[in-house]
């Protein structure tokens, strides 16, 4: 059902260069050659993996105690219409931390380039397993909301650790948290969508809903994070 | 031989169903409820458990921190539990202190370092044993590193037995990338005392790894699995008792010597395994001969064939390796480390003995920072037993160690820290009477070293002799003897056997031909693991050649695989006037991130220009032209990267020659960087310091999550006037204000620059820094103000 087996492709090279924040305007052939090499040598180390697990709402929409660690405005706003989630987990593995940290020295331009490797693939990945939960539910007239993670709008990223252990995903994939709510391997994502019978609107992430968007890095050159 | 015995059944789902809530530390919650512990405690006793694990699973400094009680009392109150429930059943059940990982990964992976995770599990133990465990099981860890830490702290501080399961995924290895055998074979070599796996998978899934570790280990194994595998959406165990225990019963047929459950299972499951497996023997083939090796977590190296040792880590003769161990410039070694295993290297061997160098110190340094990047193991070379000591016990694997001699003095210093760590060891055929002259005394001295060693509980395989290369352009007979004594230490004394190759030639013209000529002989003799440099081709090619020759490359797969793909790179050709190398030349190979070509113009142009003159009139303005088309976006950040690169060979080449004319580095000033405590993303820094580097600085470079008390030392004992501070993390800011204001206390004059994703001017002016860097370039800026 999950496909999670996931490759970076050519296709993918755009949504590479968006992490390097690239300002659109053409490149070299070098750096098409340089990008495409490190596309395979993230391929060639990652294994995806993931984890999740479902939870009803309860009958005031409030989040079942186990979950209480969920504070926050954004997130209650995010599950409005919902009577379900779920909380998925996903990684593509230490090996990419291993690849990255061993080629930043010998070529920090291409480290640079794999950890947007890296990025965009445990994207892809995120992407992959959320499409299946779309079909999947919506066999069943069920929608689902987008992929929110701590870190986004006010849901602090200090709930990082909590997230983790409510599904189990340090023994089941292996994701570990510092202290400072730095998920290890690096290239790993938390994420809760909601399921709703209703039809949902506020499907986009947005970066007005977003707590960097003062600091934006990608605002600055004038580009988004998201697609 | 004993029977099989049954362990118990998961602790955490029991105090769960007893009340516990998500997220409640479990020592806690057994503290608080000491009734409700002891009871499940005997829940797994009458069902049937001969040994029960107390619930100190996470009763750990780390993740005990805030809460009421200390490591002591969790660990003394969850024996107590224990023990009470042993007493009140009246059997003869053994209480084991249950350790789980520390939650926190260590260094390279996460931050944690080796010696604290040490210092962590040694709070552990000693309060395990003080309060009566029977045992000490390490259990569900997934990294080698970290379960070392815990062995040794085990070994050290108590008299309790020691136990280790691992965790892993149905490839065979752990999510870290530890590999079964990599396991088996440091475990063992560190004594521990029983083996095997827990948690992750179900019985089914083991089994297969069960067997693989049976062929690497002598030692009694325990399986502890779930209860198969867990429902995706809810989280639930797949497997009923009865089916948990016929599928346990597979393993009677090749012996395991405890059974019990790790996650899902419950008392009722150890009843029905209890009554399947009851009356089982234990087989623990002490006698059988394993498979064994040298190996780091994620590679093991079996010595049953031709291995490639790798000779570049020494500084012998090298001024910039030696400039670059005294300054702690552990990037450079880490690349020589790279090229090696890159080369074909199957083993690296380390050597750090520099003159004014803290050899003891540097080899933990240098061992930590190579085993973070290559895969092949190492071999701990050095003569001062402290080093080696200090090598082998940050060393995630089982290493070599280079070396010993037959003299007793020498034997009883290194042998007992070869044997506490497990390790292999070369031994030197050469005694107090100096170098011997024939095949027959070097061999006499190889069977003195194997006596001795097997005196001190090493194996035969663990020794390896090396029957010593000398020159053979001062001592042309020697040459014969040290083949003949390969020959015979192969064959008589059926040893493993090393030399130091390139010896040979030395003092003679064209020496490749005799230093090949002499390794294809003594490989023919029986020579196993030659020293050499894997960067020489010549080298390999007679390696990759006699491989086949001998039978070892099956179908000549390794050979054809080598020299099938001829590289068809094509070099870039510039056209000048006399061939000279012009200031346009050499920006446009920067520019285009040409790293050879680079080298070549830095090359060239050294033959008539000063190195300084080279840095300031041609790379530096280069590298500005880069800059300032980074800065109008005409190119962007990789492309300045690689220029950067390319520079920074140039940069290398010019290093290398200063420091042969035993000058100082040229330096405009130090800058130290580094990522603010609580933070881990190094990317950006890395790259601020490949920039600068190029314009002349002496980057200090203090890592990442470094403690605020680092930069302010570093500070004060370098005196330094710039200071580079990186975070990424909302998370990690407050660290970097509070670095800032450290500095400022000790120092009137340094400045401060601080960058990074979440940052931003006002930020950086909040936190009282004295400049932002929005980009790597603007550090350049930052720089040149500051020291010019």
């Amino acid at each position: 059902m999950f496909n999670i087996d996931v490759k970076l492709t050519k296709e993918d090279e755009s949504e590479v260069l968006r992490y390097l924040q690239h300002n659109g305007k053409d490149i070299d052939e070098n750096l098409h050659a340089q990008v495409l090499e490190c596309m395979e040598k993230i391929n060639a180390v990652a294994k995806p993996n993931f984890v999740f697990r479902e939870w009803d709402l309860e009958e005031n929409g409030k989040f079942p105690k186990e979950l209480d660690f969920f504070v926050g405005n954004s997130i209650k706003k995010h599950i409005k219409d919902c009577h379900k989630l779920i909380l998925m987990a996903a990684t593509i593995g230490i090996g990419v931390d291993n690849a990255i940290r061993k080629e930043e020295l010998k070529n920090v331009a291409n480290a640079l380039i794999m950890d947007s490797c890296g990025s965009t693939l445990i994207e892809a990945v995120c992407d992959s397993i959320e499409a299946s939960f779309r079909e999947q539910y919506l066999k069943e007239n069920n929608y689902l909301t987008f992929r929110f993670s701590p870190g986004y709008g006010d849901l602090p990223i200090t709930i990082q650790k909590q997230f983790v252990d409510v599904v189990n995903a340090t023994r089941r994939i292996g994701v570990n948290v510092s202290d400072s709510g730095i998920m290890l391997p690096r290239k790993s994502v938390t994420a809760i969508i909601g399921v709703s019978d209703q039809k949902l609107e506020t499907l986009k992430k947005t970066c007005a809903g977003c707590n960097l968007l003062k600091s934006c890095r990608y605002r600055k050159i004038g580009v988004r994070c998201y697609a | 031989m004993h029977n099989l015995l049954i362990l118990d059944g998961a602790m955490g789902t029991m105090l769960q169903a007893a009340g516990m809530k998500a997220g409640e530390h479990p020592e806690v919650f057994g503290f608080d409820n000491p009734d409700i512990v002891k009871n499940i405690h005997l829940k797994y006793i009458e069902a049937g458990s001969n040994i029960i694990y107390a619930n100190t699973f996470g009763a750990n400094a780390h993740k005990l921190e805030g809460c009421k009680i200390d490591v002591d009392t969790a660990i003394k109150n969850a024996i107590q539990s224990a023990k009470e429930a042993v007493a009140e059943s009246k059997r003869d059940v053994k209480v084991a202190l249950d350790i789980g990982p520390i939650g926190e990964l260590l260094e390279p992976l996460g931050v944690l370092r080796f010696e604290d995770a040490y210092d962590i599990y040694k709070e552990m133990v000693v309060a395990g044993e003080k309060y009566g465990a029977d045992i000490i099981v390490y259990e569900t860890f997934t990294d080698l590193y970290d379960v070392r830490a815990g062995v040794l702290a085990a070994k050290e501080n108590t008299k309790l037995p020691v136990w280790v399961t691992m965790t892993y995924e149905t490839t065979g290895r752990t999510f870290t990338g530890t590999k079964i055998e990599s396991m088996a074979v440091t475990l063992e070599g560190l004594g521990v005392d029983a083996i095997g796996f827990n948690c992750s998978l179900g019985p089914k899934e083991i089994l297969p790894l069960a067997r693989k570790l049976k062929e690497w280990t002598t030692l009694p194994i325990i399986i502890k699995p779930n209860a198969g595998l867990p429902n995706p959406s809810t989280g639930e165990y797949d497997l009923h008792a009865a089916d948990f225990a016929k599928l346990m019963a597979e393993y009677k047929s090749f012996g395991i010597s405890y059974a019990g459950g790790c996650c899902g299972t419950a008392p009722d499951f150890i009843k029905e395994l209890k009554s399947e497996l009851d009356a089982t023997e234990a087989k623990e083939g002490k006698s059988v001969k394993v498979k064994t090796g040298i190996c780091s977590a994620n590679e093991m190296v079996e010595l049953n064939g031709v291995r490639v040792v790798g000779e570049r880590l020494n500084p012998t003769g090298k001024k910039r390796f030696q400039e670059a161990l005294l300054n702690h410039e552990m990037e450079y070694i880490c690349k020589v480390a790279i090229e090696e295993e890159e080369s074909g290297a199957d083993i690296l061997d380390i050597n750090v003995g520099v003159p004014g160098g803290d050899e003891v110190a540097l080899m933990r340094e240098a061992v930590k920072a190579v085993q973070s990047v290559v895969n092949i193991p190492l071999q701990i070379d050095s003569s001062n037993p402290e080093a080696i000591e200090a090598g082998l016990r940050v060393y995630n694997g089982r290493a070599i160690v280079n070396s010993v001699n037959a003299e007793d003095d020498r034997l009883d210093l290194i042998l007992p820290i070869v044997k506490k760590y497990g390790a292999a060891v070369i031994g030197l055929a050469l005694n107090e009477n100096g170098l011997p002259t024939t095949a027959q005394e070097r061999v006499d001295n190889a069977k003195h070293i194997l006596d001795r060693a097997l005196e001190y509980g090493l194996k035969k395989e663990d020794v390896i002799i090396d029957c010593l290369t000398l020159t053979v352009s001062a001592q042309q007979d020697q040459a014969r003897e040290t083949l003949e004594a390969v020959r015979m230490v192969t064959n008589d004394l059926g040893l493993h056997t090393t030399l130091g190759v390139s010896n040979i030639s030395f003092g003679l013209p064209a020496r490749s031909h005799i230093t090949e000529n002499f390794l294809i002989q003594a490989m023919y003799a029986g020579l196993d693991l030659p020293i050499v440099n894997p960067n020489i081709e010549g080298i390999m090619n007679a390696i990759y050649s006699y491989k086949v020759l001998s039978g070892e490359d099956k179908d000549s797969v390794k050979y054809i695989e080598r020299f099938a793909t001829v590289k068809t790179e094509t070099k870039v050709v510039t056209v000048s006037n006399n061939g000279e190398v012009t200031k346009e030349m050499v920006e446009d190979a920067i520019l285009k991130g040409l790293k050879e070509e680079t080298y070549n113009n830095a090359k060239k142009l050294l033959e008539d220009h000063g190195e300084l003159e080279i840095i300031n009139e041609y790379l530096i303005p280069a590298l500005d032209t880069v800059g300032d088309l980074y800065e109008k976006q005409v190119i962007f950040l990789p492309q300045l990267i690689n220029a950067a690169n390319a520079a920074s060979s140039a940069f290398e080449l010019i290093k290398e020659r200063i420091a042969n004319k035993g000058e100082h580095n040229v330096s405009k000033g130090k800058i130290v960087v580094c990522t603010v405590k609580g933070d881990i993303h190094d990317i950006g820094k890395n790259i601020v310091k490949v920039i600068l580097e190029n314009y002349g600085y002496r980057m200090i470079d203090l890592g990442r999550d470094v403690d605020i008390k680092n930069v302010v030392d570093t500070v004060v004992r370098e005196n330094v006037k710039l200071v580079g501070l990186s975070a990424l993390m909302t998370t990690t800011l407050p660290a970097m204000k509070k670095t800032i204001e450290e500095i400022r206390k000790v120092s009137d004059d340094c400045k401060v620059w601080v960058g990074g994703a979440v940052l931003t001017k006002e930020y950086a002016d909040e936190m009282g820094a004295d400049f932002y860097a929005p980009d790597a370039r603007s550090s350049v800026d930052i720089a040149k103000t500051v020291l010019g």
